[in-house]
């Protein structure tokens, strides 16, 4: 049931290819294994299963879920009747499924065994974080393909590094993986990262092997495999944008900025979303306007001992990031000035780098 | 389907070969030819040629892992688009799909072959989103369009890419597209003589339910001129049931060949044999009739009913047969605003 679930969500849905609304139920060890893919990503997951006789199936799965969750058997039983039909036995009920040739179904880069990638294992919670902490940033504007995904890398040995941008803001994060090298980077698709965020989450705790090679990326844990598509492109040169050194250091507490920026930006305008981040010794004001509505300010507490300096930044933007950042970390932000990109970190995370760019308001 | 097994356009395969073998193909092809020429074999032959993983003799070996998903149809690194039945257009949803598809890497093979069946079945805004790809594809992706002619497309479309036209085939070569098929060579004889040299259209016209709307339409348009109004509607009643596109594909052959007969009173007997109008005359009456048909089409296209489209039709061609007046019958259905 669990195993129908998690390939339930891959299936394809636009029914180009009859085939690809099917599950691939074939021998496996120790059991039997399931796959579905809708060609961009694909999922195997492996059920206990005796088998009588060996032999593959396809099966469509949507019905193959729907009749396993109505179904109140324990177990039930798969039979290969005549070519083209399948009849699936469980307690009192009989039903026969159409199935489709096997030998249709796409071969697809599933498994760890790999001609020519990389290998590493790490925590399947480090992988959930990482994507977490990047995945919002990515573009959605379809035409710049190259921003289109998260580009995972190693800037060293040992350092597993994401980042994405979508040319206002990036999001960066590094994680220490041991012995961890790529030959080069790779952008992993926001799609193949929505399903693999998924299925990180069914995960747990468990360690996850990832496979990296210039076409795919995989993951794998013992009982389910996955495999993503990756985009085609170089990944812009996002160093330059990263303020070395900021004029202006500013301490604040995350819980109270997110909250007042949340109210904020309620009367910011709703196209630019813009909220003005007004700088004066120890304290923020924020404020947004808007000529149709009103306007809203608040003052908020910071550590701050420089000159006084005016920006506007998109809410949306500050907000994204401070969602993810945890309740009561302190957030270290800082301002080159009033056109220069701002940078925010939290001081318990020095490996998360957000860098946002400021807007005239 | 393979580039050698291809029937007939012998310059356009070979120029592929030419293509492949010089490693020349270009990033955007349009084929174009007639509906069901064999466009769409040859795209599907050529994207066999271009992720074969050994390929011989300039040709796809049609037994590799990659062959025989390219032509079995589950090539992972071949994208279709095509119309979905109960549109009208190709979504630009689709188009997207197709854009955001190319950018990703192949999966199996080292290349992708992107084909839109049926290009002519974008609208505006489909091909104009589709010319940035045209023009800049990602590197390793050959995308070929098919169409019927350059004159549907937006010229801005047509100019990123390299034509390549499929004529109409010998019905001779027709039938042996037929037979190829598994089609008996009397049979295929007969439908090729009707097909105006696409494989396509003649399978269309082979098939049980073919054969009887055949023998529909050729019934009611024989005995037009005495059926009343009554009649008529009946019998228009009866054709919107069935395949409409076939019924008038089989009433356009069915005049065209009734206005060849007139042009030329001496010639052969005309190619629907069993359903040559008795009557004759004039061809500009035929000629009329034709246009009649051809209307009932557009109308169609336009979601005209298909009962009323069809009954007028059946009035107007009954009134041109009895030499009466038409003019403002048709004008009800065919004028547009």
């Amino acid at each position: 049931m669990r195993g129908l679930h998690l390939v339930q969500g891959v299936v394809e849905r636009r029914n180009t290819l009859p085939i690809l609304s099917n599950v691939l139920v074939e021998p496996a060890e120790g059991g039997i294994a399931l796959t579905a893919t809708d060609m961009e990503v694909g999922l195997r997951g492996l059920v206990p299963a005796q088998m009588k006789k060996k032999g593959s199936v396809t099966l469509n799965a949507r019905k193959l879920y729907e009749i396993a969750r109505e179904v109140t058997a324990e177990e039930v039983t798969l039979k290969s009747a005549q070519v083209g039909w399948v009849d699936l036995l469980a307690g009192r009920s009989k039903f026969r499924i159409v199935s489709l040739d096997p030998k249709d179904f796409p071969q697809l880069p599933l498994g760890t065994a790999t001609v020519d990638g990389t290998s590493v294992r790490l925590a399947a919670g480090t992988l959930r974080e990482m994507v977490d902490k990047t995945l919002f940033a990515v573009s959605s504007d379809e035409t710049r393909f190259n921003l289109s995904g998260v580009f995972l890398s190693t800037p060293e040995a040992g350092t597993l590094r994401m980042v994405a941008t979508d040319g206002h803001r990036l999001a960066l994060v590094d994680r220490r993986v041991p012995e961890v090298k790529l030959p080069r980077g790779v952008i992993m698709p926001r799609k193949g990262l929505l399903e693999a965020r998924k299925l990180l989450d069914e995960t747990g705790d468990e360690d996850v092997t990832v496979v990296v090679s210039s076409k795919d990326v995989r993951l794998a844990t013992p009982a389910v495999s996955f495999f993503m598509r990756l985009v085609e492109g170089e990944f812009p040169d996002y160093q330059q944008v990263i303020p070395a050194a900021p004029r202006a250091q500013v301490r604040v507490n995350r819980d109270d900025l997110f909250a007042a920026l949340r109210r904020i930006s309620l009367l910011a305008s709703e196209r630019s979303r813009g909220v003005k981040f007004q700088l004066e010794r120890g304290r923020l004001e924020l404020s947004a306007s808007n000529p149709d509505q009103g306007e809203a300010s608040e003052d908020v507490e910071i550590t701050y001992a420089g000159d006084s300096l005016t920006l506007g930044f998109n809410a949306r933007y500050v907000i994204d990031v401070l969602a993810v950042h945890g309740e009561g970390e302190v957030i270290e932000l800082g301002f080159t000035d009033e056109v220069g990109p701002a940078l925010l970190r939290a001081s318990g995370d020095p490996d998360y780098t957000y860098v946002v760019m400021p807007m005239r308001l | 389907m393979k580039l050698r097994t291809i029937l007939g356009h012998e310059r356009a395969v070979e120029r592929l070969r030419r293509a492949v073998a010089e490693h020349h193909v270009p990033s955007a092809f349009l084929f174009l030819g007639p509906e069901g020429v064999g466009k769409r074999a040859l795209a599907d032959a050529l994207a066999a040629r271009l992720l074969c993983a050994a390929p011989d003799e300039d040709d796809a070996c049609g037994a590799c892992p990659q062959c025989t998903r390219v032509l079995g149809g589950t090539h992972p690194d071949v994208h279709i688009v095509a119309r979905d039945e109960d549109r009208r257009d190709i979504r630009i949803e689709q188009v997207r799909e197709l854009t955001r598809w190319l950018t990703l890497q192949p999966l199996m093979a080292t290349r992708k072959v992107a084909i839109i069946d049926g290009a002519h079945e974008l609208n505006e805004h489909g091909q104009n989103a589709l010319l940035r790809t045209l023009e800049e594809p990602p590197p390793g992706c050959h995308i070929v369009l098919l169409a019927p002619a350059a004159s549907l497309l937006l010229p801005t479309v047509r100019s990123r890419c390299q034509l390549l036209r499929l004529d109409r085939l010998a019905p001779a070569t027709v039938a042996r597209v037929l037979v190829a098929r598994g089609l008996p060579a009397e049979r295929a004889q007969l439908v090729a003589e009707l097909a105006e040299g696409s494989p396509g259209r003649a399978l269309l016209l082979d098939g049980d339910e073919a054969v009887q709307t055949r023998a529909r339409v050729l019934d009611a348009l024989l005995h037009l001129g005495s059926r009343s109004a009554a009649e008529i509607s009946e019998v228009a009643q009866d054709l919107a049931r069935g395949p409409l596109d076939l019924a008038l594909t089989i009433s356009l052959a069915f005049y065209r060949d009734a206005l060849e007969l007139a042009l030329a009173p001496d010639s052969t007997p005309p190619r629907t044999a069993d359903g040559s109008p008795a009557v004759r005359m004039p061809a500009t009456a035929r000629l009329r009739q034709l246009e009649a048909v051809c209307d009932t089409i557009d109308a169609l296209g336009q979601n005209a009913n298909r009962v009323l489209a069809l009954e007028t039709m059946l009035l107007v061609l009954r009134n041109i047969e009895r030499g009466g007046a038409d003019r403002e019958d048709r004008r009800s259905w065919t004028s547009r605003p």
